[in-house]
């Protein structure tokens, strides 16, 4: 297999986005498959084992609230009272979940565990019974073990920009020579 | 159906069966470990190299992690004796 010296030439901007589809996968375009491989598998690796501590509501994502349900904002007393916070002020919100912007870099596991979150928090109807309160599918914890998996997670994303930096770079050179 | 039954990727891993001086240890060294492979693996020219530097990276990590742990401990130690 190639690693550090090839010839593989790939476009920068396809080198990026694989990379971002599938951590590792820049690298492997430019033909350093073993680069590839072990960048790829360790930010997995980060990234799963930090839903692993913390569970799946480790991801907090802008536009829900704690139960899974949208957040919405009173915007016109007449028309449309009521709109999706992320339409009125999404800078505002993702600011207060300012780990979802590392998180999303681990790319579409990123968007997928944070789909996944959200019906966790939803309430689970299969469990309801006339006397108890509906409980969500996954609870949320506020120990140590949450900070862990929010770190975990977040670290996996911003390891990952840096692996899609690096490959681009060694991609732009490599088109230069 | 077992309310306590750990179900993985949906609850949180129960660390607190383990004894409290166990739980950093264990949240802290994967991370390292990730975290020293995917520097190395972009920082090394060849990538049989990888292996051998990133180990070197952990121990450390871990050593200067020890080592602030420790001065840390003496500084708050020294601030809570001349305060107190």
């Amino acid at each position: 297999m190639p690693d550090s010296a090839t010839n593989i030439k790939a476009p920068v901007t396809l080198v990026a986005i694989a990379g971002w589809l599938i951590p590792g996968a820049g690298y492997w375009l430019i033909g350093q498959r073993h680069r590839a491989m072990a960048t790829g598998f360790a930010v997995i690796a980060i990234y799963l084992a930090g839903l692993l501590i913390g569970g799946v509501r480790v991801i907090e994502v802008p536009g829900y609230n704690e139960s899974g349900e949208m957040v919405t904002v009173r915007v016109n007393r007449v028309n449309n009272p009521d709109a999706w916070v992320m339409q009125v002020s999404p800078l505002q919100e993702i600011k207060g979940k300012p780990w979802s912007i590392a998180q999303i870099l681990a790319g579409p596991m990123g968007i997928a565990s944070g789909a996944a979150s959200v019906w966790a928090a939803q309430p689970d109807m299969s469990n309801a019974t006339e006397n108890a309160p509906l409980l969500p599918h996954a609870k949320i914890t506020h120990t140590p073990v949450n900070e862990a998996g929010t770190l975990y997670t977040a670290v996996a994303g911003m390891l990952n920009l840096l692996v899609i930096i690096d490959a681009s770079h060694r991609a732009s050179h490599r088109e230069d020579e | 159906m077992n309310l306590l039954a750990f179900r993985p990727f949906l609850d949180p891993l129960p660390i607190w069966r383990l004894p409290p001086w166990l739980w950093m240890p264990c949240l802290l060294v994967p991370l390292i470990i990730g975290v020293a492979i995917v520097y190395k693996s972009i920082k090394c020219r060849k990538m049989s190299m990888v292996p051998k530097e990133s180990a070197e990276l952990t121990g450390w990590i871990l050593l200067f992690m020890f080592v602030a742990a420790v001065v840390l401990t003496l500084v708050v130690r020294g601030i809570e004796h001349w305060t107190t």
